[in-house]
């Protein structure tokens, strides 16, 4: 992954045509996962846009559906949301695709990438309390394989990390620590995966047809070759659901743990939590639900695929020639 | 179930913005002999007329069935750029206003095909409905390729996010505000960051450099030498383009 700007030479050919020169920082490994962030965040707010959400159903079905299981005081914050929203579905679902929109736009403008990060972070939060219901954390209904601890967290988590400062002393060997530091970078990586690996073995999620279920149980709308996949992957692990709750479980300790081995190790898990980010979009998640006309976001695939791209050990820059980073504009 | 009328208006009247202002480029470019992108302009001014009446089918003065040969048409031909572009400056290269890469010509060629891909996907025009196509999610076959129109989303709003990070380039103190965001101070031997001294003169600016204060390294896209002529307004043009990658995205999410 490249690092620091690559920046025109003054021997560049365009300045001899006297022809205007690109004059572009290119952006470095952070600035471009910042980039990737801020794509999503577009895609997201356009598909706020989407018909179902300016109607009342998005609130007094949509929101208040998270409220389920959830401690009292949790949900009745929930439904109150919910039915706020659903009275008035028009305003507020155009500020809530604005918002997000909105911040696409100002992770991309080098100008504003500080305050829509930190807006971000501080929306995510929002959402996931009354959108997601702490994505079922505290009603035991989490599961990582659609979705928990909800993708929304993970928008925050990944503005976190890829916040715009470095930490003094040299650059750490991935793009996650730079603003944290290795040690909390480390931390958060492993408190993620460790929770998914709990969740993975938590209530329905291990009996013998949990898994089944879960994904069958969600190719209402969706393009025939996605139901095909649906039910291929779930016949395969029909009442095998604890011996895979388990495998998975294992898998995501390995993920979780893994940052902390030597970096030919760490970047072995980091490929492999990537390619469970991808299973899990892909069989798990039906690709966010993007072709059912309901999704609001991507789900956590593609962010858990950020993630491993931002924990991928490079080795150290030499100190000397090396250019600053401006991935922080 | 159909998206609110105000949002499909707001979306339209910003594409006709978009497609008056492209046409106004192609003959003030004309006019002023100043350099820019003729079939850009052009398929700026055509995506924009399409997509307002796409948006609002009172308004697409026209018949059905003519966009589909135009945009198949245009598609064509950024095939045919990206060609030559390779032939011409390899992939690496850059174009020759030193400015664009193939992407530019990729992603041009991604919009003409998605508008194609909108017309075809989407279901027949109704009576009364003026001719224009409904915006609404694909049906029959075409329900089941959403991946291609998932494909082309994403490539818009990442060109869209790309050429919103380097819109700074067109202006006159791009890379010092660019610097200063990550704590980098620039000064006559060039940036230090807080990681420490960059290199022996770090970026540099003009020929012969300067003595104090912020190094620039980029010239303004719009502010070239005297023997040339300014490009025309490069960040209305980025920002055209960006308007319409997202409302080209909207509509594609419309028929996921």
């Amino acid at each position: 992954m490249t690092e620091g700007p690559q920046l025109l030479a003054p021997d560049d050919p365009s300045r001899a045509a006297g022809r205007p020169r690109s004059g572009r920082v290119r952006p470095d490994g952070r600035r471009t996962l910042q980039l990737v962030l801020a794509t999503l965040w577009l895609l997201d707010g356009v598909l706020q846009m989407q018909a179902y959400f300016f109607t009342r159903a998005f609130g007094t079905q949509m929101i208040t559906r998270s409220a389920e299981g959830n401690p009292p005081v949790i949900a009745r914050s929930i439904l109150w949301s919910g039915r706020t929203i659903g009275h008035h579905p028009l305003e507020i679902n155009a500020l809530f695709a604005l918002v997000q929109v909105g911040i696409g736009l100002g992770v991309a403008w080098r100008r504003s990438t500080r305050v829509a990060l930190a807006v971000s972070v501080v929306w995510s939060l929002g959402v996931w309390w009354v959108g997601e219901g702490f994505g079922g954390v505290l009603s035991g209904a989490a599961d990582p394989i659609n979705g928990a601890p909800g993708a929304v967290i993970l928008y925050a988590l990944v503005a976190v990390l890829l916040w715009p400062t470095d930490r003094p002393g040299p650059r750490p060997s991935f793009v996650a620590a730079r603003a944290v530091g290795p040690a909390v970078a480390k931390a958060l990586w492993s408190v993620l995966w460790g929770s998914l690996a709990l969740f993975a073995l938590l209530g329905a999620n291990r009996s013998a047809r949990g898994l089944h279920d879960l994904i069958i149980g969600q190719t209402d709308g969706e393009p025939s070759w996605v139901v095909w996949i649906d039910r291929t992957s779930s016949s395969l692990v029909d009442h095998h659901g604890l011996g895979y709750s388990v495998l998975l479980a294992v898998v995501l300790v390995a993920v979780a743990l893994g940052v902390y081995l030597p970096p030919a190790w760490a970047n072995a898990a980091v490929v492999l939590s990537i390619v469970v980010g991808l299973l899990f979009w892909v069989v798990g998640q039906d690709f966010g639900e993007l072709f059912t006309n309901g999704a609001t976001d991507v789900n956590s695939g593609p962010l858990l695929i950020l993630l491993g791209v931002a924990y991928w050990t490079t080795p150290a820059p030499a100190r000397s020639g090396a250019v600053p980073s401006v991935a922080g504009a | 179930m159909a998206s609110p009328a105000w949002l499909d208006d707001s979306f339209a009247a910003v594409m006709a913005a978009v497609a008056v202002y492209s046409l106004g480029r192609l003959l003030a470019a004309r006019a002023w002999s100043r350099p820019t992108h003729p079939d850009v302009d052009l398929a700026h001014v055509l995506m924009g007329t399409a997509m307002v009446g796409m948006l609002v089918s009172d308004l697409d003065p026209v018949p059905h069935g003519v966009w589909e040969v135009v945009f198949t048409v245009l598609a064509l031909w950024f095939v045919w750029r990206c060609y030559r572009f390779v032939a011409d400056h390899g992939v690496e290269g850059r174009d020759e206003d030193h400015v664009h890469h193939l992407s530019h010509y990729l992603t041009h060629l991604v919009m003409a095909s998605s508008m194609l891909y909108m017309y075809l996907a989407a279901p027949s025009p109704t009576p009364g409905s003026g001719g224009s196509m409904a915006m609404g999610a694909a049906t029959g076959s075409t329900a089941d390729f959403v991946g291609l129109p998932l494909l082309f989303l994403v490539v818009l709003f990442a060109s869209g996010v790309w050429e919103l990070d380097g819109i700074e380039r067109f202006g006159p103190r791009a890379v010092p505000m660019a610097l200063s965001v990550a704590g980098v101070t620039l000064g006559p031997t060039g940036p230090t960051g807080p990681t420490g001294p960059t290199g022996p003169t770090g970026p540099t600016g003009p020929p012969g450099g300067r003595s104090g204060g912020p190094a620039t390294v980029s010239e303004p896209r719009d502010q070239v030498g005297p023997e040339a002529s300014p490009w025309l307004a490069p960040r209305l043009e980025a920002g055209c383009h960006i308007a319409m990658c997202v409302t080209m995205g909207f509509m594609l999410v419309l028929m996921l």
